[in-house]
C-alpha cells in the first residue's frame, strides 16, 4: 500500500511542479538543463522507494506510475478541459513577422530563441521570413516559413 | 526483408500483428490496474491484507505482525503482554532461533536487559513496569530471506504463539 501511495503522490507532486515551472523548462537541453534534472530525478528516488530496496517496492513503484499514466491518458482523450490542464495548450506568438510581445512575455520566450529554433529546423535567416511561430504543448516553437515565392 | 508498399508508401505493415499488441496491450493494462489494487490491499507489504494477529486464549499474550513483507525492509511485531506474564518487573520473551536468523531483529523496545541463547530460541529479558496493566513490546525487523518465515514466539510459562510471514523478493 505505501510503495503505491508514495509513487502516487510524487507522481503528482512533479505534475504539478513541472506544470508550475512552465512547458520551456524541461525542453530547453542545456546543459545545466540536464544536470537539474538528473540532480531532480536522484532526489526523487529517496522519497519514491524510502528504506525499502527489495525488488517488490521497485516493482510496485514502476508499475504504480505507468499505470497513472496510462489512467491519465485515458481521461485526457476523454475530457477536453482536464487535457487542456494538465498538458497546456498551443499558442501563437509570431503571427506575419510580428511578434506578439505580451504571449511571449508571459511564456517566457525572447526573440532569440524563436530564431533559434527558424534556423535549426528551416535554416530562416530573419524574422519577417516566419509566417507563424507557435508555442507547442511540449515546449518545442514551430515555426511555419512565409512561401519564398510570396 | 520483406517490405510491402501501401500506395506511395514503402512499408512493413501487418495490420494482424498490430491488432495482436493491441489486445495484448489491454490485458496488460487490466494486470496492471490488479496489481495495483492489489498492493492497495495489502498483498506486497503493508496493508489491510496484511495486518493479522493471534492471541492466546486467555488472553495473556497478544502479537499483531504483517502477513506479507519484503526483503531487508523494516517490519515490526507487537507483543500485547497481559499483567499476569509479567513477573517483579521482569518479563522472559522467547522467539525461535530459525525466525531470528531470517527476519534480523534490528530494535526492540523497551530495550531488552539480557539476551539468552538456547538450543532453539533466544529469550528477551526486558524490564516492565509491574503495574497490573497491559503493556506492550514491539520488535522491529529486517527479513533476509525470501519466502514463508514461521515464528514462535512466547513467554516462559504460557503457550507460544505461532505466526507466518511471506517476504517477497
Amino acid at each position: 500500500m505505501d510503495a503505491v501511495l508514495r509513487a502516487a503522490v510524487v507522481y503528482l507532486f512533479l505534475l504539478l511542479v513541472f506544470r508550475i515551472a512552465g512547458r520551456r523548462m524541461l525542453s530547453q537541453t542545456t546543459t545545466f538543463d540536464l544536470v537539474l534534472l538528473l540532480i531532480i530525478a536522484e532526489a526523487t528516488q529517496q522519497g519514491l522507494l524510502g528504506n525499502d530496496f527489495s525488488v517488490t517496492n521497485a516493482f510496485l513503484v514502476i508499475i504504480t506510475l505507468i499505470g497513472i499514466e496510462i489512467a491519465l491518458t485515458a481521461l485526457k482523450r476523454r475530457s477536453a478541459r482536464i487535457e487542456k490542464w494538465i498538458d497546456g495548450v498551443p499558442s501563437i506568438i509570431i503571427e506575419d513577422g510580428r511578434p506578439l510581445k505580451d504571449r511571449m512575455e508571459k511564456a517566457r520566450i525572447e526573440e532569440r530563441d524563436i530564431l533559434a529554433a527558424a534556423r535549426t529546423g528551416y535554416g530562416l535567416e530573419r524574422m519577417d521570413q516566419i509566417k507563424y511561430a507557435v508555442l507547442e504543448r511540449n515546449g518545442d516553437i514551430s515555426i511555419i516559413p512565409k512561401q519564398r515565392s510570396g | 526483408m520483406d517490405t510491402h508498399r501501401t500506395g506511395d508508401l514503402q512499408i512493413d505493415q501487418d495490420p494482424d500483428a498490430q491488432r495482436h499488441h493491441w489486445i495484448a496491450e489491454r490485458v496488460g493494462w487490466t494486470v496492471i490496474t490488479l496489481v495495483i489494487l492489489a498492493a492497495l490491499l495489502g498483498l506486497f507489504g503493508s496493508g489491510w491484507l496484511s495486518e493479522a494477529s493471534v492471541g492466546t486464549p486467555e488472553g495473556a499474550l497478544r502479537l499483531e505482525y504483517s502477513r506479507f513483507g519484503r526483503f531487508l525492509a523494516p517490519t515490526t511485531l507487537r507483543l500485547q503482554l497481559g499483567p499476569d506474564v509479567i513477573h517483579e518487573g521482569r518479563v522472559s520473551l522467547w522467539l525461535n532461533r530459525d525466525y531470528i536468523e531470517a527476519a534480523q531483529v534490528q530494535r526492540i523496545l523497551p530495550p531488552p536487559e539480557a539476551v539468552k541463547a538456547g538450543a532453539d530460541r533466544l529469550t528477551y529479558v526486558l524490564r516492565v513496569s509491574d503495574t497490573g496493566r497491559p503493556t506492550t513490546v514491539t520488535i522491529h525487523l529486517e527479513p533476509d530471506r525470501v519466502g514463508s518465515l514461521s515464528g514462535q514466539i512466547g513467554v516462559a510459562g504460557h503457550k507460544p504463539l505461532r505466526f507466518d510471514q511471506f517476504i517477497h523478493p
